[in-house]
């Protein structure tokens, strides 16, 4: 249990960086209500985590502590480049809510033709903030008490949005944070599908940091994408909690591609019996980039299924981490989870580490994960060349066949007519955007 | 099939008693109660060790004093006072110490025979040279002639100290520093005994070496320390088997164990670890914190750790490979079996330094009653270890809906011609095949054995053939009443 170790050893009161991070919020905090100034009171004794806590074992957070970041991005009424708010998975014409720099822009975004009894808009605007469960981390708070905006989704019970939803965050600025949150809430029966996209438009070093709460009444199904595409240079850190109720049903995938250290966080817990989840993802990295992903999945009711399914992909010296638990407690009886984690080091400095983590103690359980961590295979290589094929394209191939294993299987059931077919494109295009530019050669 | 049978009969006429629990009624001679630097001088000074020994157990006192008790594992239990133990207990008359078997108190040889254990017998019948330890000093060490010949030096640690203090000086703490850990370090300051094996170069140890340890005084920590190395083209198989009698009260046993490993060399430690595991409500019960760590240092040196885990009611301990020999090879094969209110955080750690090197993990864990049982494994290729190769798998078996099973295996892969695989998997005991089994006429508890034996068989058949009888026996004895 990632978070919850991380709360066994606290540090020893705030430092300096935590100072830093008080000064930067109080003013935000103080003005937000009493939600906030409690967020940022706790953050001050929690502090910001280090390495010496079970779950960050794995990330350097000294560029955070640095003080570099502790400012808040003005906002930016700033051109948009076009060709980041055009459908990034050509999908049918979606629903759309733009983010620059964490504030709301109203100008580039478009919810007309909502059906009745689905807000979707500004959390700001609403006057609404998220209210996560689960253990806290010194990010979570910082979030919650210095949060400038984030998308509100919320569906009434037996709604469903035929056309999904696009979330759009981007970051033009360095030297700053931006910090935004996402709160959805699908009532019974209802259906959505969220796409949410990170893009960076800035070489400069930023913060960006996420939480987001999912919210699924009995029956309802949210199929939610993700595209991370933040600057090279910044920091990216997203901190989902989702809460399944009986026969409801989530499908997440989350592709990685941007940030020189990102942190990709998911808790989701079961609370209603024959709940499904399939939290899947794959992170494409080269150069110093680091892609760190922690999963928690605690089955907390009896018969639900869940499905895990990352795969990484490493060049240069780029690293990946990824922790996974899955706990079953006692009433989760005949639960069915199963988490796989696959890494392909393309490099001799390029480097995966992984921690799939079981914790049970219901009995009639099928629990089960994989890890594996290799190359290229050299025979399939082998087989390619000696069809003709470049060396380059052939490590092209082998690679999109790896991530492919987990793009395939999305089932994207929220999505009208072909809309799987073409989300699948459409992710499958970004990869193949990631190997001409990296990845192909030796 | 015939043993499982056998295992129930005898669990069923044992009842509720456990098994080895008496006391043996043979005067100690204690040192004062509690530990501080004068305790392990006197430890030090009974023991007439050399100055260089005293200073390597105060620099790990020093260190001990600094260090605080690690909290990480999975495991509960109430907090231990290290001031209210004994540190030092020999069975009385050490000092004129017998000459031959039959000068042993025969009280103590009936100790042994009450554990199953008729020494001189299962020693002659058997080949089987035992360096039994009794508390904390080796009362009796046989086949010494036989293994001169060969030039195999197997004695006790103390002994080792004093003719070949070359060889201790230069291997002790070399793989498990004294600094190590909390546990470790406390075993450095104040370790009473253990074993000492030396094989020399291209030696093929003639017999299986083993060791029986067992506490006996009450109130007595009991810190062994074992040393073991295969120089160039040898090989040795060790065994270590554990019992212990009755108690009421928690007691504490934190071992070291370091094997080294040279060039085309091959160790097999297998243990068969049956201590007091504390009653039905989990009071009593030995705390068992180990540290085991072995290097394979040589070129084409292969360390393999079998452990059949199913007593104490808290077992702390991860045997360890450290391959840094191209071509190494390191194994871990183990069954963790917890019932009752037991708990079990038990894995292993591969740690692959040189090229080609390969490790292979078993581990089988079987929960019943209110037992929390979880392996916690470290696979990790450094940079420079080309074709590293490791295959895990780690099978969990649930027997009732009151106990837990835990994995925690952490992966660490820095070059990428490593080839990682690791598998896990929870399961029940299949009602189906229970059914099948009683069908046939066998009892639950029968079947139970037999299905559990199967679950095991993997790890089972690693073991040498003088523990694998007992070892499948135990396996049905540890989960008596855990079906009914």
């Amino acid at each position: 249990m990632a978070d919850r170790d991380m709360n066994r050893d606290v540090m020893n009161g705030p430092g300096m960086a935590e100072q830093a991070w008080v000064d930067a919020l109080a003013d935000r905090a103080a003005a937000g209500g009493a939600a906030r100034a409690a967020a940022l009171t706790a953050f001050a004794d929690l502090g910001l985590p280090d390495r010496r806590r079970e779950g960050w074992r794995w990330t350097d957070l000294n560029p955070l502590r640095s003080g570099e970041f502790t400012t808040v991005a003005p906002k930016n009424t700033g051109k948009v480049p076009p060709e980041l708010l055009s459908d990034p998975f050509a999908v049918a014409r979606g629903h759309r809510l733009v983010f620059v720099n964490g504030y709301f822009r109203e100008d580039l975004s478009d919810t007309s033709g909502l059906p009745e009894g689905v807000l979707l808009g500004s959390l700001a605007a609403a006057g609404e903030q998220c209210d996560p469960f689960g253990p806290d981390t010194g990010f979570s708070l910082l979030n919650q008490a210095g949060a400038t905006d984030g998308a509100l989704v919320r569906v009434a019970p037996g709604v469903a949005l035929s056309r999904p939803v696009h979330l759009q965050f981007v970051n033009m600025d360095g030297g700053c944070h931006m910090q935004t949150q996402v709160k959805v809430e699908l009532g019974q029966g209802a259906r959505a599908t969220l796409f949410e996209t990170h893009d960076g438009v800035t070489d400069a070093a930023y913060f960006a940091s996420q939480l987001a709460t999912v919210s699924l009444a009995d029956g309802a199904r949210l199929d939610h994408y993700r595209l991370q595409d933040e600057a090279k240079s910044s920091f990216h850190f997203r901190d989902l909690r989702a809460a399944l109720a009986a026969q409801a049903g989530y499908e997440s995938f989350t592709l990685s591609t941007g940030a020189r250290l990102s942190r990709n966080s998911g808790f989701i817990r079961f609370d209603g019996a024959e709940a499904e989840c399939g939290y899947h993802g794959a992170y494409l990295l080269g150069g110093m980039q680091q892609a760190d992903t922690v999963t928690q999945l605690q089955h907390a009711a009896p018969e639900c299924v869940s499905a895990q399914n990352f795969r990484g992909v490493l060049d240069d010296r780029a690293r990946g981490t990824f922790q996974g638990c899955i706990t079953v407690e006692k009433p989760a009886q005949r639960t069915d989870a199963q988490q796989s984690i696959k890494a392909l080091l393309l490099s001799p400095r390029a480097e995966q580490d992984a921690k799939p983590e079981l914790e049970i103690f219901a009995d009639d359980v099928k629990c089960a994960h994989g890890a594996s961590t290799g190359n290229l295979d050299p025979d399939a290589l082998f087989y390619l060349r000696a069809r003709g094929i470049p060396q380059a394209q052939a490590r092209a191939l082998l690679i999109e066949a790896f991530v492919s294993e987990v793009l395939d299987n999305l089932s994207a059931v929220t999505l009208p007519q072909d809309g799987a077919g073409q989300l699948r494109d459409g992710l499958r295009a970004r990869m193949e955007m990631w190997l001409a530019e990296n990845g192909t050669g030796e | 099939m015939a043993a499982s049978q056998d295992t129930i009969e005898k669990a069923e006429a044992l009842g509720e008693s456990y098994k080895h629990g008496f006391v043996t009624e043979i005067e100690s001679e204690f040192a004062p109660k509690g530990l501080n630097e004068d305790i392990v001088r006197y430890i030090s000074a009974r023991k007439n060790e050399p100055e260089w020994m005293l200073d390597w157990r105060l620099r790990a006192y020093r260190r001990w004093c600094e260090m605080e008790e690690p909290q990480w594992a999975k495991v509960d239990f109430p907090q231990i006072d290290y001031q209210d133990a004994y540190y030092y207990a020999a069975p009385k008359g050490y000092d004129d110490r017998p000459k031959s078997l039959d000068e042993v108190d025969p009280e103590l040889l009936e100790t042994y025979e009450k554990l199953g254990i008729p020494l001189a017998e299962q020693a002659m019948l058997a080949g089987v040279a035992v360096d039994a330890v009794f508390d904390s000093v080796s009362v009796v060490t046989t086949f010494k002639d036989k293994l001169e010949e060969v030039g195999v030096i197997f004695c006790s640690i103390s002994e080792a100290v004093q003719e070949h203090p070359e060889l201790v000086r230069k291997y002790l703490g070399s793989v498990v520093p004294y600094s190590d850990n909390f546990h470790a370090t406390l075993n450095s300051a104040v370790f009473s005994d253990g074993t000492f094996v030396y094989v020399p170069e291209g030696v093929r140890c003639p017999m299986e070496l083993s060791t029986y340890f067992r506490i006996n005084a009450q109130h007595t920590g009991q810190f062994e320390r074992t040393l073991i190395i295969a120089d160039k083209g040898s090989y040795v198989s060790y065994l270590e088997g554990c019992t212990a009698p009755m108690r009421d009260e928690n007691q504490l046993h934190a071992a070291v164990v370091e094997l080294v490993v040279l060039d085309d060399a091959e160790i097999k430690y297998s243990t068969v670890q049956n201590w007091y595991p504390g009653d039905k409500e989990g009071r009593g019960g030995i705390y068992n914190f180990v540290t085991k760590r072995g290097a394979c240092r040589g070129r084409n040196s292969k360390i393999s750790w079998t452990q059949v885990e199913t007593g104490s009611a808290v077992t702390w301990k991860y045997p360890s490979c450290i391959l840094q020999g191209d071509n190494s090879v390191g194994e871990f094969f183990s069954i963790a079996i917890t019932n009752n209110r037991q708990q079990a955080d038990t894995g292993t750690k591969m740690i692959h330094l040189g090229r080609n090197t390969k490790s292979r993990i078993i581990a089988k864990g079987i929960s019943a009653g209110h037992s929390q049982s979880t392996y916690r494994g470290l696979v990790s290729v450094h940079p420079k270890a080309e074709g590293a190769r490791n295959h895990t798998q780690c099978d969990s078996l649930l027997i009732g809906d009151e106990c837990g099973a835990h994995t925690v295996p952490y992966i660490e892969v820095k070059n990428p011609s490593a080839q990682i695989e690791h598998e896990a998997t929870t399961s029940k005991l299949s009602e189906e095949q229970l059914f099948y089994c009683r069908q046939r006429g066998l009892d639950a508890e029968a079947a139970v054995a037999l299905l559990v034996n199967g679950f095991c068989k993997e790890v089972l058949q690693k073991l040498p053939m003088e523990f694998a009888v007992e070892a499948q026996k135990l396996v049905g004895v540890s989960l008596e009443g855990s079906v009914g």
